[in-house]
């Protein structure tokens, strides 16, 4: 039987590349996103949907299930949301950055410990903003700090079943997060993001690949023994 | 695309070669397409094994001599002119309780496990400096990170800990001159240090008990973190204590 992969937020940045890899090792891929993607073609099935709607996972494991068997799901949707002090943020603002980046996360890991009796590995998208805080991000920090969390519940749960949780933490990476992040704030873009790669030990941010490696490393039978891991992809930014 | 993990012709030193992970090391660096430098005291067996190992060059080596430390790095630049990787491996440990340690016995492990690191680390570091590149890999211990109590070992713990900070400041250090510097924290495997561990049926009972996966680690399962943060696979990744212990840190 085919070796099936979920990925959600699969139409860009980490996502993506997660997925051409995948695709690369002759996993098959169902790949989920709001939207359609730019890289479709190498996926084996298209969900379009909200990572966060139980009913759209429903939909995600039964394609996965007519593939093959289900053996990883890689839980990557997330968002930043707006850039606010947690002075002037609504319930709402909280609530949707929080469901985006660790209800969706949960409901993926769910999936993976109902539909995967013969065993598998998850993998969380952290942050760096999941150890420490950020001024201005509060929700995306709160949700991050959750994926941690229930990753390492998950690990515990999954042990005994084999089924392995583990998380991957990036730094400041080229996606389009950053992008937005960037223009979040009133000095110019570009002088936001010539402070970020200051701020990085490295001095550059990482690139989606970078983080692809290691999400395709944690899913692979070469760190069958890591399991509850927080694995920092960052640069070196929260070693210092 | 490229392979990721090779390491096709990079140069790689691995202290306490001579048995237990670092032998193993060795041979899976090798395999990957390594020219492996060993380190260890025990140099009949590092040649034995080196003699299996073609490319492979076997020295003499006592991380507590910072003179020696220096002499490992000086003859892996003779023969192979740089440095791409160090992996720090050599170690040893002394079971006994904080009670019953002496201070020569704790000091000893101390000198191997942390002074042996940063000596073999200072010295291919400043030639990593001279390249732009390299990579360092630590072993440390989920023990660094956690108290064990029912296998005390307060020397091997503290020294653990120690590596793995000086892993995270020499990361913040020298990640803008391009050497990366990662530690990886195993549980408990099958080596020499952990014999009497698993020899008796109470041992392996406790091992499974503290590991959400119900087991010790296999031999072979510390190889893909090794490649993994030896090799360009992880080019973005410097600071990191990358644990490889069936969950034992996560509860």
């Amino acid at each position: 039987m085919t070796d099936v992969a979920i990925v959600t937020g699969a139409s860009r940045g980490i996502g993506a590349a997660v997925v051409t890899r995948l695709v690369q090792g002759g996993w098959a891929v169902v790949g989920l996103d709001l939207d359609a993607p730019e890289t479709q073609g190498s996926t084996s099935h298209w969900v379009s949907g909200d990572a966060t709607d139980e009913a759209v996972w429903e939909q995600a494991v039964a394609a996965a299930e007519a593939l093959g068997t289900l053996r990883a799901v890689v839980n990557n949707a997330g968002a930043q949301g707006r850039g606010t002090l947690l002075a002037e943020s609504t319930v709402e603002e909280f609530t949707a950055v929080l469901g985006i980046n660790a209800t969706s996360a949960f409901l993926g890991t769910r999936a993976a410990l109902r539909a995967m009796p013969e065993g598998g590995a998850v993998v969380n998208l952290a942050s760096n903003a999941g150890s420490r805080g950020v001024p201005r991000y509060g929700p995306y920090v709160a949700g991050k700090h959750a994926v941690i969390g229930l990753t390492r519940t998950a690990a515990l749960e999954g042990a005994r079943r084999g089924i392995r949780v583990n998380a991957v933490a990036p730094g400041p990476t080229q996606t389009r997060i950053m992008d937005a992040v960037a223009e979040s704030f009133d000095s110019p873009p570009e002088e936001t993001m010539r402070k970020l790669v200051a701020a990085n030990p490295s001095r550059r941010f990482g690139e989606p690949d970078e983080i692809a490696d290691a999400i395709v490393w944690l899913l692979g039978p070469h760190s069958s023994y890591v399991t509850g891991a927080v694995l920092a992809v960052d640069g070196g930014l929260t070693a210092a | 695309m490229s392979n990721p993990f090779d390491l096709t012709d990079r140069v790689v030193i691995v202290t306490g070669a001579s048995s237990g992970f670092g032998e193993r090391f060795a041979r899976v660096l090798h395999e990957a397409g390594a020219s492996v430098v060993m380190a260890a005291r025990r140099v009949d067996r590092l040649q034995t094994l080196a003699d299996e190992l073609p490319g492979s060059m076997a020295v003499a080596c006592d991380v507590t001599s910072d003179d020696d430390c220096k002499a490992l790095v000086d003859a892996a630049v003779e023969r192979h002119g740089r440095v791409d990787v160090l992996v720090n491996n050599a170690g040893t440990s002394n079971i006994a309780t904080v009670a019953d340690e002496t201070v020569d016995q704790f000091r000893s492990v101390v000198d191997v496990n942390l002074m042996g690191t940063y000596s073999v680390s200072r010295y291919a570091g400043l030639q990593m400096l001279e390249q732009g590149h390299g990579a360092i890999v630590n072993v440390a211990s989920i023990v660094g990170m956690v108290g064990l109590g029912r296998m005390p070992q307060a020397s091997y713990a503290a020294s653990k800990a120690g590596v793995i900070n000086l892993t995270r400041e020499m990361a913040a250090q020298w990640a803008r001159k391009g050497i990366r510097v990662n530690a990886i924290a195993p549980a408990f495997f099958p080596t020499e240090l952990t014999t009497e561990l698993f020899a008796t049926d109470a041992g392996e009972a406790w091992v499974a008990k503290m590991t959400p996966m119900g087991r010790g680690g296999r031999d072979e399962e510390l190889d893909g973190a090794l490649l993994y943060l030896a090799s360009d696979a992880s080019s973005y990744v410097t600071g990191t204590v990358l644990p490889v212990d069936g969950g034992w840190t996560a509860v």
